[in-house]
């Protein structure tokens, strides 16, 4: 017969005391650890993409086919003027790697901006007016739920044409659900207590109301928010133009550098790599900082 | 003797939806109450939960909209009054003291609010009035800057409390100041709101489910229920020959401690 | 219950309405029809014919209107480069994206809930390191990339599975776990979440105390009530799948209604496009709609609100 309290600890208070204890540590510091490490190499990327001009090696725009497609300096025939090796055009692509941070960064720094102004206004004013304003609000958002944002994004780029103003316009005008679901949770939280009944009491006019005693109980969540956005802004901007309905050539982002790079997967594979990984590395350290900040500012939003 | 705040007949209505095929129906949160508050008095209003004593304060603070009757402040309606001239009149004390402070403000800037929004004095002014009023409502001025996660309940409600008062308002309308404070703490503040009536010439509508406080501070009693005013007496008379049903079922449901009854040591 | 499902039916239907606008107004502003049917070298005589022809004179609303009724009942127009009427090509390829969608949708069920629920069983543990690490680092790495660098490893390096293409099924090993991918952390941290709650209930201490197997306690009450939420995800989620199939389906070529609606908005081919954008929002609204019913079934306090 088996013996269920087995196979279930023991509840012995001191040990279960401590255990909480370290376990509630150790999310804690795995929550600076995330921000540490993602905020790191976060700021590596975003110096490397301040100071391309100084640290890269050639221009990312010169072409020369002699030397076209040069291993990179791990690899057997390698030219060591050229460290990462050379894309199809014979450009260099370390330089065309720092120079696509910036891209990246741009676009996720900027969609994320303007996505956010336009959410967290939705947002806000549907929480605290409530009634007919949030019906009307939350009727936009369920409809911008209901469209696949890649689909309408690649239809819309391919109206106005590929170009990274397009980009940023176009992503920062359909990815502010996230914003405006949040911020209308948040301020209807904060509309309830009794802060606001008082200020509104005192005669705080409505606008007052809203940005000074609203919105600093909400900004929270919309840093948490803000960066996960710009991650994802960051990988929709690669797919995009690794579809060609992006940033177009022959500016370095990394996607059209996948994009180029896929014709000569076979022989040549770490053309699609290196980008890749940059890709994922930029995005990693994005979301682990945004992961930290919110372990730290609003663990209740963990899941 | 005019009443200092007076309503008539007062009523708020809510639509409540029965079913998605049926015509809303209408619920009355407030119906049809006459009050009188005279000045320098406490009027105690008492009733169950949900019995409509926080939508008439609402309504008193300007932060409902009736659906019928009036308000009035010294004979003037209160749709005549600017929200500034109401708020410098009439001011609320909350019941939660965690909720009624904005946790990312600091205690001066919360209890400068009101000056600051009406545009009263300088910032040297407002330096002085808060030190001013933490000092009447007995908080050491070294919290000036602190933040309401530093304070204790009694503490916040005493920030309340000087927020309330730093306009010298005439009327103020405390829902349940104490519902949410530990015992010992509760006498503090309620001798303290005694206190700064009489210092300050202050009067009160003292909403409350716990019938020994306002037994201990009114002067008159209104006992609400279902949105209507039931019984509005004297207090001693209320609390000694209620005339009404509900009155009475209301005051034989508190137990009273008896020492008289003791357990037997076995 | 009921007043709630009516309420959401109206909803959707108007969204659905909605989007349906807007699926019309965005592809046809992207250019003048008629220009584009009439080719190249037509001049304004011959583009003015084609528009009285095509009834693109009309005013824009008649023109949606006409453009709905047409689609309600299967008739999407004509491709501008296809033989096949837009309803035939939508109909010859939808399926495989389909199957694409649900295999993909398979796979992280398949990965998310067992990952789910060991972390659960095993909070903070080592186990529950790696799989939260794995669900991080996924959501990290752009899904069309990652598909490449797959082709790569096991298409070309390993040989197990073909490259490119959707003639059998083993072709639609490499897309549908790309796809999968990108879904499986939320969803395993929804299944971590729900099995920690519900394993913290009194109701599954008591079954422990009643002595009954922990395994049994397991899947009989804790999996049961934790899985409605994932479900309900997983709903939602398939609507991404459908939408990152585009990007899928180019990578790996295969013949479904992403690739070919890239196809077509290279092309300016405005009735497929408009078809293909129609369809996919209908499916997101009604997923979602499905997704609404089984949360609001769980979670009573959704349907008053």
């Amino acid at each position: 017969m088996s013996d269920p309290s087995a196979s279930h600890q023991k509840l012995d208070p001191d040990k279960a005391l401590r255990s909480n204890i370290t376990r509630r540590l150790f999310r804690r510091m795995s929550a600076h650890n995330s921000i540490l490490i993602g905020g790191t190499v976060l700021g590596a990327i975003v110096f490397m993409a301040v100071f391309a001009p100084l640290l890269a090696p050639h221009d990312p725009f010169d072409q020369d086919l002699s030397r076209r497609l040069l291993p990179p300096f791990w690899m057997e025939d390698n030219n060591p003027k050229y460290i990462l090796g050379t894309d199809n055009l014979g450009r260099d692509y370390l330089s065309r790697l720092i120079y696509g941070a910036q891209i990246s960064l741009m676009i996720g720094v900027c969609t994320a901006v303007l996505s956010g102004i336009i959410g967290s206004a939705l947002g806000i004013t549907a929480g605290y007016f409530g009634g007919r304003t949030d019906a009307v609000i939350t009727f936009i958002i369920t409809t911008r739920l209901s469209m696949p944002i890649v689909l309408v994004a690649l239809a819309v780029v391919a109206l106005v044409g590929g170009s990274l103003h397009a980009v940023i316009l176009v992503l920062g005008f359909l990815l502010w659900d996230r914003y405006a679901v949040v911020m209308r949770s948040a301020t209807q939280q904060a509309r309830n207590m009794d802060y606001v009944s008082a200020a509104r009491a005192i005669g705080c006019p409505t606008w007052r109301v809203v940005l000074s005693e609203i919105f600093p109980n909400v900004v929270n969540n919309l840093i948490v928010i803000a960066t996960f956005e710009v991650a994802h802004a960051i990988l929709l901007e690669a797919s995009l133009s690794f579809l060609g309905l992006g940033v177009q050539p022959p500016d370095p982002s990394w996607g059209l550098m996948i994009a180029e790079g896929k014709e000569f997967l076979l022989f040549d594979p770490w053309v699609i790599t290196i980008p890749g990984v940059a890709l994922s590395i930029l995005v990693l350290a994005v979301n682990m900082l945004g992961d930290g900040i919110r372990d730290v500012s609003a663990p209740e939003n963990r899941n | 003797m005019k009443p200092i705040l007076e309503t008539k007949n007062l009523e708020c209505s809510f639509w409540i939806s029965t079913g998605i095929f049926s015509p809303k129906k209408a619920l009355a949160a407030v119906n049809g109450v006459s009050v009188q508050l005279l000045k320098g008095q406490v009027l105690g209003l008492v009733g169950e939960s949900g019995c409509g004593k926080s939508t008439l304060a609402k309504m008193l603070l300007g932060l409902q909209k009736p659906t019928n009757g009036h308000i009035l402040f010294d004979g003037q309606p209160l749709e005549k009054l600017s929200q500034f001239e109401r708020a410098a009149r009439v001011q609320p004390i909350f019941q939660d003291p965690y909720s009624s402070l904005n946790p990312r403000k600091t205690i001066f800037e919360i209890i400068t609010l009101p000056l600051r929004v009406h545009k009263i004095g300088t910032a040297r002014d407002w330096l002085l009035k808060a030190k001013e009023m933490m000092d009447l409502c007995g908080l050491a001025s070294r919290y000036l800057n602190s933040y309401p996660s530093q304070l204790s309940g009694g503490q916040r409600q005493r920030v309340a409390i000087a927020r309330a008062l730093v306009m010298k308002p005439e009327v103020v309308i405390c829902d349940e100041p104490t519902s949410a404070l530990d015992v010992s703490v509760q006498s503090q503040i309620l001798n303290l709101l005694m206190e700064l009536k009489n210092e300050l010439g202050l009067t009160y509508l003292l909403i409350s489910h716990n019938l020994a406080v306002v037994e201990h501070l009114a002067d008159r009693v209104a006992v609400m229920y279902f949105g209507e005013i039931v019984e509005n007496e004297d207090a001693e008379q209320l609390f000694n020959k209620p005339s009404h049903e509900y009155t009475k079922k209301l005051l034989n449901s508190v137990l009273v401690p008896d020492p008289s009854h003791f357990i037997r040591d076995t | 219950m009921l007043n709630f499902t009516i309420r959401r039916i109206i909803l959707v239907v108007l969204v659905a309405l909605t989007v349906s606008v807007i699926a019309f107004f965005l592809v046809r502003m992207s250019g003048d029809l008629a220009t584009a049917l009439a080719g190249e070298d037509a001049n304004a005589q011959e583009i003015a014919d084609i528009r009285k022809i095509y009834g693109l004179d009309r005013p824009l609303i008649v023109q949606y209107a006409d453009w709905l009724f047409d689609a309600l009942r299967g008739d999407f127009g004509e491709s501008l480069y296809f033989p096949e009427t837009v309803g035939e090509l939508v109909a010859m390829r939808l399926p495989t994206t389909l199957l694409l969608a649900f295999s993909g949708l398979v796979i992280s069920l398949l990965i998310g809930i067992p990952f789910g629920v060991i972390s659960a069983l095993k909070p903070d543990s080592w186990i529950d390191r790696i799989s939260m690490s794995i669900a991080v680092a996924g959501q990290a790495i752009p899904t069309f990339w990652m598909g490449l660098m797959l082709m790569v490893l096991f298409g070309l390096i390993l040989r197990w599975t073909p490259i490119s293409g959707d003639e059998t099924w083993q072709h639609f090993i490499l897309p549908a776990f790309t796809l999968g991918y990108y879904s499986t952390p939320p969803i395993m941290r929804l299944t971590r979440s729900g099995m920690l709650e519900v394993l913290s209930a009194d109701y599954i201490r008591t079954a422990y105390a009643k002595g009954l197997q922990p395994l049994r306690v397991l899947f009989k009450h804790a999996l049961r009530n934790a899985v409605i939420p994932v479900v309900a995800l997983a709903s939602v989620q398939f609507g991404h799948m459908l939408s990152g199939a585009i990007v899928i389906e180019s990578v790996f070529a295969m013949q479904g209604i992403g690739y070919l609606a890239w196809e077509s908005i290279l092309r300016n081919d405005i009735a497929v496009i408009q078809a293909i954008l129609l369809i996919v929002c209908l499916f997101y609204v009604g997923l979602t709609f499905i997704s609404d019913l089984l949360n609001a079934w769980l979670d009573p306090r959704i349907r008053v609100s």
